[in-house]
């Protein structure tokens, strides 16, 4: 997969997922996390990170404030709210539906079908 | 609900745009200090370290361009600015825009004040209530080539219909005489509209003081009466209330004044100060077609239906009246010819109307067309400007906006310009209005004219420069 091909709606989920997992974190984290997790496979182009922060925290996913980052200097972070969990749950099952069909599509064999 | 959200926070964050750009500024910044950091600890050089950083984050004004978008409300925000920069374009080029604006407003203009006088002769019903019920009774008489082909009525048919009519709810003949009034001030002659008992009536509109003439009114022998129109009421009394019971004399006869017309009251536009019963003589009416037959139709009857009517009553009119005195009576050949009242009120003068409007139409056309070539002129100029945005990144939808935005710019503008311009020609066609326009002098321009054809003209017109445009 193409860092480009990463879709909005994707990445929105691999944020909601990073913060449900490691907690606040600021753009920088949450980029490097999902570098990291996807074994460097998935290399966002990282300032895309940043419109799709702004649209979760619109939609009240997430909420932001500013903090101090490990390095003692001032950083924005962001946090998963209530919502955004709920959100989160809701759009794992639905993932997890939609791939549990396209594996069963990849798995079929000639014979299945007979 | 979520959309809602968004809608309200875009709103908000649309009014604090620069608190956020700063956000945003410093977010960034941090992030690459922070990718910066790491990048050095991986080793790099510290020239290289940033330059990685940089090219890891991507097109810094993209993703403020993409976070923009999210942020505010980018559509209104776009148009705010093109919007400012078409009127600053124009300002530039002060002698295509005046001949831009001068070809709109002239061809606007001339469709909005042509529409208006449509609107208020021909579209416009009668200012009388149920107008559309009223009917102008006439014939056609082919034995006789030399008369016109909509004869009026004659004082005996005025008997004939009033006692053997099917399809009337009133009927009634008037016509039009000067008269002298003597007794107040000075002796003038103001003009006198005479009708018969019906011809209000059918009209329907009642009285502003006292009341309409009754049928003794019209009986010879009794006493004389009379009516005023607003505008006499006014001039000569100074609409003063107890005008009624009031005596004038009128051709040298006292007559009583019973009644006032309100301001909104006229027949065909014909101007009048007094209003007269006629009396016509049963024992010796006199044999011409002087007057005009007027009738409200039956709730349900058609113009069809009082042909058919006044062409059975023909024959006993032509019996009773007419054969004694007239040996031609039969070789007249007298026919019905009803037709609705606005017809006689406006007469032939709709298609010409009509045609008038639809050359003045193509006038605009004209006009769009050479619009549209000065800005394709125009266009071909910025050949080079285009290109320049569309190398920076603008797409072809927006450069297309922008241009868009320009053209309804312009004839938004030409638009307003042409309403003011209808509005002068009209108020002059009003001051000096033509001979044989009926109804002129009711046709204030109204507003919802107005507004309907400017709005016409102008999506028209933006259709027509903005295709050409692109």
């Amino acid at each position: 997969m193409k860092d480009t091909d990463v879709r909005q709606g994707t990445l929105a989920l691999m944020v909601l997922k990073t913060l449900d997992v490691l907690g606040p974190l600021h753009g920088y984290g949450i980029a490097r996390r999902i570098e990291q997790i996807s074994g460097d496979l998935l290399t966002v182009n990282q300032g895309t990170l940043y419109p799709v922060l702004l649209k979760l925290e619109q939609e009240g996913s997430i909420a932001s404030e500013w903090g101090a980052s490990e390095n003692n200097r001032k950083a924005r972070f962001y946090r998963l709210t209530r919502q955004g969990r709920k959100q989160l749950q809701a759009e794992t099952r639905s993932w997890e539906h939609t791939t549990a069909i396209i594996e069963r599509f990849f798995a079929m064999k000639a014979q299945d079908l007979k | 609900m979520k959309a809602v959200r968004r809608l309200f926070r875009r709103l908000t964050s649309w009014v604090m745009s620069a608190r956020n750009e700063e956000r945003l500024r410093v977010e960034f910044e941090e992030h690459i200090a922070m990718q910066t950091a790491e990048n050095l600890r991986a080793g790099l050089p510290p020239v290289d370290a940033r330059r990685e950083a940089l090219l890891k984050f991507g097109s810094v004004e993209a993703i403020k361009e993409a976070y923009r978008d999210q942020r505010g409300l980018p559509l209104t925000e776009t148009l705010v600015r093109d919007t400012r920069h078409a009127l600053r374009r124009l300002r530039k080029a002060p002698a295509f825009t005046a001949a831009a604006l001068l070809t709109l407003a002239l061809g606007i203009g001339a469709n909005t004040a042509m529409f208006a006088v449509i609107d208020s002769i021909l579209i416009r019903p009668l200012s009388y209530p149920h107008a559309e019920d009223l009917v102008s009774i006439r014939h056609t008489a082919r034995g006789l080539p030399g008369l016109p082909d909509t004869l009026s009525c004659s004082p005996s048919m005025y008997f004939t219909y009033r006692e053997e009519n099917r399809v009337f709810q009133q009927f009634g003949e008037w016509s039009a005489a000067g008269a002298s009034v003597t007794g107040i001030a000075e002796p003038e002659q103001p003009r006198a509209l005479f009708v018969t008992h019906g011809v209000l009536d059918a009209i329907g509109v009642t009285p502003l003081l006292g009341r309409w003439f009754s049928e003794a009114d019209d009986m010879p022998g009794s006493p004389g009466t009379v009516m005023l129109t607003y505008g006499y009421w006014q001039r000569r009394f100074g609409g003063d209330p107890s005008v009624i019971g009031r005596t004038i004399t009128v051709d040298g006869r006292p007559r009583e004044v019973i009644g006032v017309m309100p301001t909104r009251f006229n027949l065909r536009g014909l101007p009048m100060d007094l209003i007269l019963p006629e009396r016509f003589n049963l024992a010796q009416p006199p044999a011409s077609f002087c007057c005009v037959g007027l009738a409200r139709l039956k709730p349900g009857a058609t113009v069809a239906d009082a042909n058919t009517d006044v062409d059975r009553m023909l024959p006993v009119y032509v019996d009773t009246y007419m054969r004694p005195n007239f040996a031609g009576a039969d070789a007249l050949q007298l026919r019905a010819a009803v037709r609705p009242l606005k017809q006689d009120v406006v007469g032939n003068m709709g298609q010409r109307l009509w045609v008038l409007l639809g050359s003045i139409s193509i006038l605009l056309l004209i006009a769009c067309a050479n619009v549209a070539n000065l800005l394709l002129v125009r266009a071909e100029t910025r050949a080079n400007e285009l290109a320049l945005r569309a190398s920076l990144g603008a797409g072809p939808g927006r450069l297309a906006r922008g241009l868009m935005v320009e053209s309804i710019t312009l004839s938004m503008i030409g638009g307003l310009l042409g309403v003011g311009f209808a509005y002068g020609g009209l108020k002059a066609l009003l001051a000096f209005p033509p001979a044989n326009l009926p109804r002129s002098r009711a046709s204030p321009v109204s507003r919802s004219t107005m507004e309907a054809i400017t709005s016409a003209s102008v999506s028209g017109d933006t259709c027509g420069t903005s295709v050409w445009t692109i």
